[in-house]
Order: C-alpha cells, then sequence, then structure tokens
C-alpha cells in the first residue's frame, strides 16, 4: 500500500468534493455567516480533512458524512429561504443593543456581549463616541449595524437636491493583455473600436495592456504593464538589502 | 456548455469518487491465475492438510505475489489497518509454516480469509 499515493489521491477526492459542495451551498460572504454557519463549515471542513489524512478507515464513510452535512445545510437553507419563523428560529434574531442612545444592558447579558466588544465594535465603524450612535443592532452574524443620530450623518446629494449620474457595474475588455470578446459583445463595442482607442493612448497591442475596464459614461480605464512610475512609495519597514 | 460545465461535470466528478471509493468488491475479483487470491488460499489449505510444507511455502510465495497485485488496485477503497491484518497474518502464517505447525497455519489462514472477506466492505 503506497501511503502517499493514497493520501494524494483522497486528497484530491476531498478537495474536489469540498469545492463542488462548497459552490452548492451558495455564495455567502464569511462576513454574512451566523455563528451556526461557522460551526457548520468547520465541521465539514474537518471531515474533509479526516477523509483525506485518515487511512484508517475507509474513504467512504467520511464521503458520506460530507453529503450528509452539506445536505442538511442544503435543507437548512431551503427551509430558511422559505419561512421566515424558521430563519428566526434556526438563526436567531438581531438584538438591539443601544437604544435611543441608551445601552441596553440586559440585552448585552443575554448576548453574552461585553461593553468592550460593543465599543471596539462601534470604533470598527469608525465610532469613538457613544454620544453619537442612536441605535445599534446585534445581528445574527455577530456583528453590529449602527445607526448615527441624524445630526451626525454625512450630507449626501440627495439631501441637497444636487443631481447625480449613474454608476452601474464596469465591464472588463482586457484582461492579463487578452480582449474579452464576449464583454465587447455585451457593450456593442468591437476589436476594430478597441484597438483604435488603444492606439489612440500609444498602446500598439492589447498584449502591453494589464486590464482595461469600460464604466457606464463610456470610459475607458486602461492599466499597462509597464508602469513606468518616477517616484515608487515603498511601505515596506524592512530595510532595502540590494 | 455551461449547463455541462455547471451541472454534468460536477456530477460526473462525484460519480467518478463514489466509483474509486467503492470499487474494491469489485477489484478484489481476479482477472487471471496470478491475481486470484481465492484460489491460492484454496491450494495453500489443501498443501496444509497434506503436510506438504515446502509445497505450503510456496503456495505462499504465490499468494504474496498475487495479493501484492490485487493491494494495488484496492488500496485507495479498504483501510490501511485491514490491510495492515492481513499482511501481518501471512508473515506469521510463514512462520507457522517453516516450524510445521499445522494447527497455527490452518488458523492463520482462517483469519487471512475472514480479513480479506472483510476488505472494502
Amino acid at each position: 500500500m503506497n501511503e502517499t499515493v493514497v493520501v494524494l489521491v483522497r486528497s484530491i477526492i476531498a478537495f474536489l468534493t469540498l469545492h463542488i459542495f462548497t459552490r452548492l451551498l451558495g455564495k455567502q460572504q464569511v462576513s454574512q455567516l451566523t455563528f451556526f454557519d461557522y460551526v457548520l463549515g468547520i465541521t465539514i471542513g474537518s471531515i474533509a480533512a479526516t477523509l483525506t489524512s485518515d487511512l484508517s478507515s475507509r474513504a467512504w464513510p467520511h464521503w458520506v458524512g460530507l453529503v450528509s452535512w452539506t445536505l442538511m445545510v442544503i435543507v437548512f437553507q431551503w427551509l430558511t429561504m422559505h419561512s421566515r419563523a424558521v430563519a428566526k428560529y434556526i438563526n436567531g434574531e438581531p438584538v438591539v443593543l443601544i437604544m435611543n442612545g441608551k445601552i441596553m444592558e440586559g440585552a448585552l447579558r443575554k448576548m453574552r456581549y461585553t461593553i468592550d466588544e460593543l465599543l471596539g465594535q462601534l470604533r470598527h465603524h469608525q465610532i469613538f463616541d457613544l454620544e453619537i450612535v442612536e441605535f445599534a443592532v446585534l445581528e445574527t452574524n455577530g456583528k453590529i449595524s449602527v445607526l448615527k443620530k441624524s445630526q451626525y450623518v454625512p450630507v449626501t446629494p440627495n439631501d441637497l437636491n444636487i443631481p447625480s449620474k449613474y454608476k452601474g457595474i464596469s465591464t472588463e475588455l482586457i484582461y492579463d493583455g487578452v480582449i474579452i470578446e464576449e464583454n465587447l459583445r455585451k457593450v456593442n463595442l468591437d476589436r476594430a473600436w478597441l484597438e483604435g482607442y488603444l492606439k489612440s493612448l500609444n498602446i500598439r497591442t492589447p498584449g502591453e495592456v494589464f486590464l482595461a475596464v469600460l464604466d457606464t459614461q463610456g470610459k475607458l480605464f486602461v492599466d499597462k504593464y509597464a508602469d513606468r512610475l518616477q517616484n515608487k512609495t515603498d511601505i515596506s519597514d524592512l530595510p532595502d538589502i540590494t | 456548455m455551461k449547463f455541462f460545465l455547471s451541472k454534468v461535470l460536477p456530477f460526473l466528478i462525484l460519480l467518478f469518487f463514489i466509483l474509486i471509493m467503492n470499487s474494491s468488491i469489485l477489484l478484489k475479483k481476479s482477472t487471471g491465475a496470478k491475481d486470484n487470491v481465492v484460489q491460492h488460499f484454496r491450494l495453500l489449505e489443501k498443501s496444509i492438510h497434506q503436510n506438504e510444507w515446502l509445497q505450503s511455502i510456496e503456495n505462499t510465495r504465490n499468494l504474496q505475489s498475487a495479493w501484492r497485485i490485487v493491494l494495488a488496485r484496492i488500496q485507495f477503497s479498504v483501510e490501511r489497518d485491514e490491510v495492515n491484518n492481513f499482511q501481518h497474518s501471512l508473515a506469521r502464517l510463514k512462520g507457522y509454516l517453516k516450524s510445521q505447525n499445522k494447527p497455527g497455519s490452518l488458523a492463520e489462514l482462517e483469519e487471512m480469509k475472514e480479513t480479506w472477506n472483510d476488505l472494502g466492505e
């Protein structure tokens, strides 16, 4: 029995299975995960690790465990998507920690949330003075959402009745020196237009471009491989050893 | 193409993995005389019963060769402990045969058969 080859094959099985299953589970960001999701992720990862390196048992039972946990997560996801009551029961509910500027000590205690953690989370929101806070809500993912008192909220163009332009999403036209033909078609442009535009920027071929992105205003952002910077900013603390 | 890549291909990959992880039952079966472990068990048992010790040692060597061929095929779907058990039984059997110990040899052979039957299940 060649253990190296067996572990290698099992690694491939665990890695690709995990990849396929995580795609099945959706694209929730880590920051959006509830504490339960977080624990589920660790458990599934742990099973995959055992599948890879525990040669004292067959791969199959671990794989079945992986499938079972993933299926249960999918079932829970489906239930929480289709029933608000179930979602609240499984994931819990957001809890108000600061209401109308007053700290809710009872809620803090119930959530086992210390005042230091609350102040730390507020600092993450650039809030260093409790006086600014109208509401602070502890979300089910353990993070807090903050509503500032109206006198401390920045003014927006809407407040001043200033018209603003539509932003939308930009489209990548060149990546890594290669023109993305499909995206060009989507924005009703062609290769000739793009090459002409690049020529006007003294770029002979798309191969010289690392990234070209077209925004919704029709403006093309181009970043070349050759950056030709006069003064490079070095943010490293390490001594220059060259 | 998109449907194939996003649905069919992952399904085929998972199916392939399931086959690999459960292939031992199929791959334990012999493809010829050289890898027929069950046949070598029979020959070995017969020679031990007839007290043909030199022949038994030769049959054990053949059994070991057959086992190695099969092990290369089934190693991805069996437990390492089961493999070790089989190999330890084989080593003990060799010792019993050298000392011409009939009860010990037969006991080890029976244990090997049991391990073989449990392999991959």
